[in-house]
């Protein structure tokens, strides 16, 4: 399958009607987990749900678009949507890859999900940022750094230690949401075959 | 429509009533010469040269020093924070407070980082108070770019204030029968998903309809579009946006030019 064909794919009106859907997803459930003040974000369940039902380019889409429209009212976010981009598209290549098949399949896809964004997010927060951000969970690179770590290595740890933790739930969440849709629905997505049985 | 979403105030001022992409070109002109600028103060005069007074005569500067201080303050913190304590001993240590070192190069390295993001974080502000995003898109859609951005965005920016009142009215009726919202954190976290479960079936079902709607209004048509509002775009403000990536892309060239020679001559 060519390139182009298979972005094609990906992007029926089912898609393009999901995608905004999904980042409200994003934006709300993120905003639900701090409202219960849940120590992770869990704010890419959407892009990770577009991306197992409808593969990896509208998976990266939702997620580069999810950081620009976050970034609408808190701009520190916009220079994240390479990251979240990157979630979508590997998120869905983790589908093709048969990886929502079982639930302890979606939990290596979960961590190969979180084990891969350090290295897209690390040299964004080093070189924008100063390795910092405005979170309590700065305090982890801060000790990396006082133990003679340079602070993109620092940086670059703390997210391998974070990731995982909010990865996994996240995709664990988003494939319980999209094998519980009823059947006649599941049926209109892009990629069925990638996680219904 | 809901506005209150995001930053934009609706005004008339000098700010507010130019094309949106030169806007958005001075904005990355900006914020380039944040990034490209060798001098570790230069964001901060650049601040106070440029953006504030912009913010002042766009009439938004209240709102504008407002929401730049929430976002800014506590990242501002952190930085100096991190940056200030956490660098292990070394040479050029101005002071010791018990375990902790403060360093001079440290310090510098966080001024030069917080004058950036300030110069980054200020002016987005400043462009999205006076800039609408539908404006803004519907701007780009007319010079070429893909239908389905400026779709995503202004209807995402539309459902979410409907999709935060369904979240209310889930949490309300889950937390009348019974559904507790505190205690431990294993609690917190199984109460999430009778949380997230009838919003995601809510959505799902809008999906559907939505999918019906864009078909048969043929969206996905290929050809061009005609526009209800015309947005103006005098031939002034095209020759100013052409000087302003004139001087990014000079800017980024002498940057470029002189992390290479200081590589070169290591």
């Amino acid at each position: 399958m060519g390139l182009a064909s298979s972005v094609k794919r990906d992007f029926t009106s089912v898609t393009w009607a999901l995608i905004p859907l999904a980042i409200c997803i994003n934006i709300v459930v993120g905003q639900i987990a701090s409202a219960l003040k849940l120590p992770i974000y869990i704010d890419t369940i959407g892009t990770i749900l577009v991306a197992i039902v409808c593969g990896p380019w509208a998976g990266a889409l939702t997620g580069a678009l999810s950081n620009i429209i976050w970034g609408l009212f808190a701009p520190g976010a916009l220079p994240f949507f390479p990251v979240a981009a990157w979630i979508g598209f590997i998120a869905g290549w983790c589908g093709i890859w048969g990886l929502y098949k079982t639930w302890w399949k979606v939990i290596i896809a979960g961590l190969i999900i979180a084990l891969t964004t350090p290295f897209i997010a690390t040299p964004i927060v080093v070189y924008v940022y100063g390795g910092v951000e405005g979170s309590g969970a700065s305090l982890i690179t801060g000790v990396l750094i006082k133990s003679g770590m340079k602070i993109s290595s620092a940086a670059f740890y703390k997210n391998l230690m974070v990731e995982p933790l909010d990865k996994i739930p996240s995709a664990l969440i988003a494939w319980v949401l999209a094998k519980q849709m009823p059947a006649r629905f599941i049926s209109r997505f892009p990629r069925v075959e990638n996680f219904a049985a | 429509m809901n506005h209150s979403l995001t930053f934009y105030i609706d005004r008339k001022s000098f700010l507010h009533s130019r094309n949106p992409l030169t806007k958005l070109t001075v904005t990355l002109t900006l914020m380039t010469a944040g990034f490209a600028s060798p001098w570790p103060w230069a964001p901060f005069a650049m601040f106070f040269a440029f953006i504030l007074p912009l913010a002042i005569i766009g009439r938004v500067a209240t709102p504008f020093l407002k929401a730049l201080a929430a976002m800014y303050l506590p990242f501002a913190f952190f930085l100096f924070l991190i940056h200030g304590f956490f660098h292990p001993a070394s040479d050029d240590e101005l002071l010791r407070i018990w375990i902790f070192s403060v360093q001079e190069s440290a310090l510098l390295y966080a001024a030069k980082t917080a004058g950036q993001v300030l110069v980054m974080l200020s002016s987005c502000v400043l462009l999205f108070l006076t800039t609408h995003p539908g404006r803004l898109m519907q701007d780009l859609q007319r010079r070429g770019l893909h239908w389905s951005i400026p779709y995503i965005v202004c209807s995402t920016l539309q459902i979410l204030p409907l999709i935060r009142q369904r979240v209310r009215t889930i949490l309300e009726a889950q937390q009348s029968r019974g559904l507790d919202t505190g205690g431990s954190l294993m609690a917190r976290f199984k109460s999430l998903l009778p949380l997230v479960g009838p919003l995601f079936y809510g959505i799902m079902l809008d999906v559907e309809d939505r999918a019906l709607a864009l078909e048969s209004r043929a969206v996905m048509r290929k050809g061009s579009r005609s526009f209800l509002v015309e947005i103006p775009d005098p031939a002034g403000e095209r020759v100013f946006r052409y000087c302003c990536l004139t001087i990014m892309v000079g800017m980024i060239g002498l940057r470029t030019w002189q992390v290479m020679t200081s590589l070169w001559y290591r």
